[in-house]
């Protein structure tokens, strides 16, 4: 064979047949491109080189804590910091490059583009891990460790990866680069405390040993939050005429369910915590979905039995979203009063806990308010999204501040409460305050109703259109809506 | 809601009442027309007409405020997938990957469009060897050159053999040689009976691929038919230069004696003549009498109006008339 025909290149099938036609193409995509770029050989390298330090140190000095905090701090910066932000322009990138459209052109709809990254990263992820086991083994016979709660650790590890990954795909959506930074640094912080909580739970820090039932439990908010953030994605990705809202409410109120399983398992103040999660961001998302009134999106509902009442809470956009609100207000009640047999928790008999109880969901309802009050001609999802967070942390700042200048001015506390009923304040104020818990339920009643009729009221063109769209009665000088 | 299947008998394209607004700007206001299948049609006007949202629509990334858009008789909010695999898009923007090569790329898309093994590996040879892309094969797409890149893009068009072709202004800035190029893909894809709607704000360009040209302007269709008409025009007359053994003179005289001949400007050897008439045997008759009142014509010929023009001359008359041409 001579020289020319040997550096001749192979045919072409040869070279796109590298992955099998199963795989999905954007995972296919991603791993083509993601072992080609510097950052993740170098922190592969970077990785192999801590680690083979650490089992240095450790066999210089057998027992040192020090190499054992490097050892799982090289680990876990790896695995829960390098390697989800690697996803952080992951959509957004698609939209840089004009092949967003492109794609939306295919096959692929927006769930399996943001499944299909997740894939690769965690794919890479799983390659960071292998190549750690080694020094896991090899630390076991040094001694000193114990391996099945090393492993255990690892895989919390590894599922805490695909939570942070997911949410850096998931925030990735947003074409601003600040607000996709900002978010993406409360969510790692609320996510970071929630899971270390969780984890010291699981491990058995309060004194009780490892709890199987915590394990289970923080698996089940991890794989929550992982499905969220890609579904979150995907829905902002993907054509208004494409429903995956229905799938979102329908998987949220499943994990709803799936955790009340472990009131029996004496785990209810956790999971008090994992619903409200779980409920919480589902609401968030469905409140700020734009409204697709498209005979597509909703004649499925229509041709099956009940589904007319199904669409009312789970068809697209933020009317349905309102009677879904309503649904996991339900759930969360269902879920207080199952935790509250035989151990104490709220009491509903008590006006207090109502007014709580009815706060609390108002915290979640009460930027819609604000959304449709002054910015109800925007129908982006991306803006109506944005603009509920930074009503929320609006709201959070403006809360310290009131109930700073409470404090401070502690004869007229109640009053300043009063006078600035909002649902956080208001929380505040049935706790600490303890001024007329009657008066209190009274403003919670009425926020809650203006919450819900307001945006109705505000936007009835548009609910008379979504109810007429539902029922296939043709209206007068009808037309597709733009997203709302 | 059944997916419906594309019918033989409808237009490739049919828009009606098409409207598209963001908030208080009109991007489309009302349009309406038909693309026969296996036509080439150019769709012109300047940059904000409205040619992109249009085109965006029909490629079922936007939507419309009001109206409807048919693809094959396929309704494209209703049914966006069934018409997806109808139509191959080609933005203005062609978008291209990091560390990917033109091959892979063109595999990505075709895995994404649902080819499998060895089905795959054909359609991606057949698409690379037609638009000239085996030699670029292992050349990473965000490296490639405009020109190059334009055929990739329309490469990865192609992936699926669709029905209609989009092509959103493929010519803008391709050097002289690839715009041949282009133009020649584009002439054979035509050929095999595809339908291409094709936008360009370069007149000339259009002029020799398509069969009716669209013209958009505000948000509005003004025109609407061939080349041929647009050049006609609606003054109903024509412009003839002619040459003749004499004086300029002579040809000026002979014409104020014809009430439906006017002198327009002499030359060296003769000017240029207006006849009231875009009959053919009209025209004839005037050659016949020029010739019988002892002018020595050496040359008649006919001078068509260029297409710029004509698209001013209608943009002066809308603004005159404050009324829409739709021929």
């Amino acid at each position: 064979m001579s020289s020319a025909e040997s550096a001749a290149p192979a045919p072409l099938e040869n070279r796109i047949t590298d992955f099998s036609s199963r795989f999905s193409p954007v995972l296919v995509k991603e791993l083509r491109q993601g072992m080609r770029t510097n950052l993740f050989v170098i922190a592969f390298i970077l990785l192999q080189t801590f680690m083979m330090l650490c089992l240095i140190a450790g066999i210089a000095d057998p027992g040192s804590r020090d190499a054992d905090g490097f050892f799982w701090f090289f680990i876990i910066a790896t695995l829960l910091v390098v390697q989800p932000l690697r996803g952080f322009a992951a959509l957004s990138s698609e939209y840089q490059m004009n092949t967003m459209d492109l794609i939306q052109l295919t096959r692929l709809n927006g769930w399996r583009i943001t499944l299909g990254k997740w894939t690769a990263l965690n794919a890479q992820g799983l390659l960071f891990l292998t190549g750690v086991l080694p020094y896991l083994v090899i630390r076991y016979y040094l001694g000193n460790v114990n391996f099945v709660s090393d492993l255990l650790a690892l895989g919390a590890i590894g599922l805490g990866s695909g939570l942070m990954t997911a949410i850096t795909i998931g925030s990735s959506v947003f074409k601003n680069i600040v607000l996709r930074g900002l978010l993406l640094a409360t969510l790692f912080f609320f996510a970071a405390s929630i899971s270390s909580v969780l984890t010291f739970t699981v491990f058995g820090t309060r004194g009780r040993g490892f709890q199987p039932e915590m394990a289970a439990l923080f698996a089940l908010i991890a794989t929550y939050g992982i499905i969220f953030f890609l579904s979150f994605g995907a829905s902002r990705i993907s054509p208004l005429s494409e429903n995956l809202a229905t799938r979102k409410r329908v998987i949220a109120i499943a994990f709803v369910l799936i955790a009340q399983l472990f009131h029996f398992a004496g785990a209810s103040e956790e999971v008090f915590v994992v619903t409200c999660i779980i409920l919480g961001l589902a609401l968030i998302d469905a409140l700020t979905e734009p409204l697709p009134i498209f005979s597509r999106v909703l004649a499925p509902f229509r041709e099956r039995p009940l589904g007319n009442l199904a669409a009312l809470f789970l068809s697209p956009g933020w009317i349905s979203g309102l009677a879904f609100f309503a649904i996991s207000a339900g759930l969360l009640f269902g879920s207080l009063l199952l935790g509250n047999s035989g151990v104490s928790g709220p009491d509903f008999s008590n006006t207090g806990d109502v007014v709580l109880f009815l706060s609390m969901c108002n915290v979640i309802l009460f930027p819609l308010l604000i959304i449709h009050l002054f910015f109800s001609g925007h129908g982006s999802h991306h803006f109506t999204f944005g603009v509920y967070i930074f009503i929320q942390g609006g709201l959070f700042v403006l809360t310290l501040m009131i109930v700073a200048i409470g404090n401070a001015l502690s004869e007229h506390e109640d009053l300043i409460y009063l006078c600035t009923p909002l649902p956080s304040v208001l929380i505040y104020a049935e706790n600490e305050a303890g001024a007329d818990t009657l008066l209190h339920l009274g403003i919670a009643i009425v926020t809650t109703l203006l919450c819900v009729a307001f945006p109705l009221l505000r936007q009835r063109k548009k609910v008379r259109e979504f109810y007429a769209t539902l029922k296939f009665t043709p209206l007068k000088n009808a037309s597709p809506a733009e997203g709302n | 809601m059944s997916a419906p299947e594309p019918k033989a008998d409808s237009p490739a394209i049919e828009v009606t009442n098409l409207w598209r607004s963001f908030h208080n700007l009109h991007a489309v206001r009302g349009i309406s027309f038909t693309v026969s299948r296996g036509q080439v049609v150019g769709f012109v006007g300047a940059n904000g007409a409205g040619k992109t949202t249009t085109m965006r629509i029909l490629s079922t990334l936007d939507y419309p405020t009001a109206g409807t858009m048919k693809v094959c008789g396929i309704d494209v909010v209703d049914f966006p997938t069934e018409v997806r695999s109808l139509i191959g898009w080609m933005p203005d923007h062609y978008g291209t990957y990091h560390h990917m090569t033109v091959l892979e790329y063109l595999d990505f898309f075709a895995r994404a469009l649902g080819y499998k093994g060895e089905e795959r590996v054909e359609r991606i040879k057949e698409v690379m060897e037609f638009t000239d892309l085996v030699p670029l094969a292992d050349r990473l797409t965000d490296k490639l050159s405009k020109g190059m890149g334009q055929r990739l893009c329309l490469g990865r068009a192609l992936l699926h053999d669709p029905e209609v072709l989009i092509l959103d202004e493929p010519a803008a800035g391709l050097d002289p040689k690839a715009r041949v190029e282009l133009k020649h893909l584009i002439r054979i894809l035509a050929e095999e009976g595809k339908t291409v709607f094709i936008s360009s704000h370069i007149l000339s360009e259009l002029d020799e691929m398509c069969d009716t040209l669209l013209f958009i302007n505000q948000g509005q269709i003004i025109h609407h038919g061939s080349s041929e008409s647009l050049r006609r025009g609606t003054s109903g007359s024509s412009i003839f230069s002619v040459d003749l053994i004499g004086s300029t003179d002579d040809l000026r005289e002979w014409a104020d004696i014809n009430p439906e001949v006017n002198f327009l400007d002499g030359s060296k050897n003769g000017g240029r003549i207006e006849i009231e008439s875009v009959d053919p045997e009209v025209i004839g008759t005037t050659l016949r009498r020029m010739i019988e009142a002892g002018l020595t014509v050496t040359q008649f010929r006919q001078e068509e109006r260029k297409l710029e023009d004509a698209f001013i001359e209608i943009l002066g008359e809308i603004e005159a008339t404050g009324v829409p041409i739709v021929s």
